[in-house]
């Protein structure tokens, strides 16, 4: 009997657990056909269980099961028995995996007991990976949400405020390093700014990216754009008629009564001016026409084209929003 | 792929909300909740009011020891629910318990076992709790189907596997092939009516009275199916009828088998239904392999034991009888987006 049962260090492990069953029962002397009798097992059945001969048996789940119950016939411990099994014929039933409390009665089998241990460390860092990832899961879209925020406030806008920033060029510079990159090249000065204002005081779109050289011109008049074809937005203070532009482009004098929004597009479908415009406060701005622009509370708006005025209420189809091309 | 998305950020469960107790299988992590099916309740006279106390293990120490203000109460009944809006609470603190507290964490898909004896309305009231409990999509799944698949039988197979399932308040009988339930019957008898009827004997016999939780106590400690050579006995304590007075006195292993005699009975007779309505092609199949049980009730001395001298068939327990159920649905739960079809049931 003890010739079945190797003894590697501590643990017991079996040779066969047929030859276990079938030396148990002979040893009680009880006949294959009585204990087949006992199991409500057929002969053949029971022979195949002694012989480790399985697969004439129905499956694991029942081989496990007809093990269990021919065990407990002859008094045996179950444990060598089932961990024996475990690596003949594994068990196919879904496995309560970490479960704490998943075996709440005695009487479950301890292989499964084995299992959770074993499966217990690994299982508390796999949940520990996950409320990690979890966090970050919803961090990283944040994340991303908010950049795309800053991006879009850092973009160059017609809307900022020319008579702001010649009030306090000090604040003007400190927008500059917000303004992610200026694209302006061909910044125009004012004719009142004394000092000279960093190139971000009126920021135009341009094509050009060479990097921004500061213009430290104090002169009184407008000075043309580099590239011609770009539009540029000036910024006079007082003027009651602005100089035209010498290089082709024409001119747009916007004064506002009160606020309005507008979109001015040029020749190339780029938008010359866009957003709220406040009210008391005048744009000049330059391109190629022709010009299409939507102008919001056109009643409170003054258009000057090349210095002569335009009459908004002609346009205003519905409501007091005017819609017109300029040639 | 919305779907997908949020199936990343949910954690689908599978429940077994049984009489006794419910189970929880988290996907991917396994079994995370097993807790008694029993809600503490506190009533404010003042205003009215009812608040829960505690539910699960906390709550089942205060089963039969409650004051006034206080009532522990089990919410299903028989396998079904009783007290639908406790079950629901219920539901809603083990869901709690189990769910990680996540951010943005969107709310579950469930898979809950229902008896197959249980009519639309009771599965409908099943549904409508978990629903209540904040579950975005829940299937059901019939206990003997999920037993069976607990259990590891081949229930994708072109071979009857029959399974007996005896939970707390029902018992399940089940023959299954080819992924669906060829038949399947239930009988309102489970591990309370073997409780029921301790305390009924103890009563009768010895003029005692004897608590619920007593009485399961003797039913797991000395109670037996089949009558085993050496007899157990135990001390048990109760208020003697005539007297009024708590007393102890001794009972037996034969004696609780006496008294549970009509409940095995009922099963017995379940499983002897079940097989004379079997096709015989999946009757030869039962023969050959036997029927395996499952649940709470299977962990009663020698019952398999029973049932195969009365049937004359092998019939063995399960590996980890208490949880076959809910380990069977959450591999369904694994299986819900390839629709299997036939393991759910459709009301």
């Amino acid at each position: 009997m003890s010739s079945e049962i190797q003894i590697p260090g501590s643990s017991q492990s079996l040779v066969s657990a047929g030859v276990l069953l079938s030396n148990e029962r002979v040893k009680r002397g009880i006949s294959i056909q009585e204990a087949a009798d006992y199991l409500k097992l057929s002969r053949k059945q029971v022979e195949a269980l002694e012989n480790d001969d399985y697969s004439s048996l129905p499956g694991t789940t029942f081989v496990r099961g007809f093990m269990r119950n021919y065990a407990k016939f002859l008094e045996l411990d179950l444990e060598p028995i089932m961990a024996w099994l475990d690596s003949q014929v594994p068990n196919t039933a879904p496995d309560a995996r970490p479960a704490p409390a998943a075996t709440p009665q005695g009487k479950t089998a301890s292989v499964d007991t084995h299992k959770e241990k074993e499966i217990t460390p690994t299982t508390a860092a796999a949940t520990n990976t996950d409320t990690g990832s979890g966090i970050w899961k919803w961090l990283l879209p944040l994340l991303l949400v908010g950049a795309g925020l800053v991006w879009y406030q850092s973009q160059p806008s017609d809307t900022t405020e020319p008579s702001a920033e010649a009030a306090a060029p000090a604040e003007t510079v400190a927008k500059a390093p917000a303004a992610a990159t200026p694209p302006a090249a061909e910044a125009v000065e004012t004719p009142a700014t004394p000092a000279p204002v960093p190139e971000a005081s009126s920021t135009t779109p341009s094509a050009t990216a060479a990097p921004v050289t500061p213009p430290p011109v104090a002169t009184a008049t407008v000075t043309p754009a580099a590239t011609p074809t770009t539009p540029a937005v000036t910024d006079p203070t007082t003027t009651a008629t602005a100089p035209l532009p010498t290089n082709g482009n024409h001119q747009l004098r916007l004064v506002m009564k009160q606020d309005s929004w507008m979109e001015i597009l040029d020749s190339k479908g780029e938008r010359v001016v866009f957003g709220t415009q406040k009210a008391g406060k005048e744009r000049i701005v330059e391109g190629t026409p022709p010009f299409k622009m939507t102008i919001g509370n056109a009643t409170e708006v003054e258009l000057f084209h090349n210095n002569q005025a335009i009459d908004l209420k002609k346009h205003i189809k519905k409501g007091t929003t005017a819609k017109l091309e300029l040639k | 792929m919305f779907r997908s998305i949020t199936g990343y950020f949910s954690h689908d469960l599978a429940i077994d909300l049984g009489t006794a107790n419910t189970l929880i299988y988290v996907n991917g992590k396994g079994i995370v909740l097993n807790e008694p099916s029993v809600v503490s309740i506190q009533h404010e006279a003042s205003s009215n009011k009812k608040s829960i106390l505690a539910v699960g293990l906390e709550a089942k120490k205060m089963l039969g020891r409650t004051p006034g203000s206080i009532s522990a109460i089990r919410p299903m009944k028989d396998g079904v629910i009783a007290d639908f809006t406790v079950t629901e609470q219920m539901l809603k603190q083990f869901i709690k318990k189990v769910s990680p507290s996540r951010f943005f964490a969107s709310s579950p898909r469930i898979v809950i076992c229902v008896p197959c004896g249980s009519t639309q309305v009771e599965r409908r009231a099943i549904r409508e709790s978990a629903l209540g409990a904040g579950a975005r999509r829940v299937e059901l799944i019939e206990e003997p189907m999920a037993a069976a698949i607990g259990a590891g039988l081949p229930v994708e197979e072109a071979t009857g596997s029959m399974v007996v399932d005896i939970g707390g308040g029902t018992t399940e009988v089940g023959v299954i092939s080819l992924g669906g339930i060829v038949y399947s019957n239930s009988v309102r008898v489970g591990g309370d009516k073997f409780d029921e009827s301790i305390i009924n004997y103890i009563r009768r016999n010895y003029g005692m009275l004897i608590g619920e939780t007593t009485a399961e106590e003797i039913k797991k400690t000395i109670g037996s199916a089949f009558p085993a050579p050496e007899v157990k006995e135990m001390e048990v304590k109760g208020r003697n009828l005539a007297e009024g007075i708590p007393r102890a006195f001794t009972i037996s292993s034969n004696e609780i088998l006496e008294a549970l005699t009509e409940p095995l009975n009922q099963i017995v007779s379940a499983v002897k239904i079940a097989l004379e309505q079997t096709p015989p092609e999946l009757g030869a199949d039962i023969a050959d392999k036997g029927m395996v049980l499952t649940g709470g009730g299977a962990l009663l001395r020698d019952i398999d034991r029973l049932l195969a001298e009365e049937t004359g068939l092998p019939v063995f327990v399960a590996e980890d009888p208490l949880t076959c159920v809910v380990r069977g649905s959450g591999k369904a739960l694994e299986k819900m987006d390839k629709a299997v079809g036939t393991i759910f049931t459709n009301d």
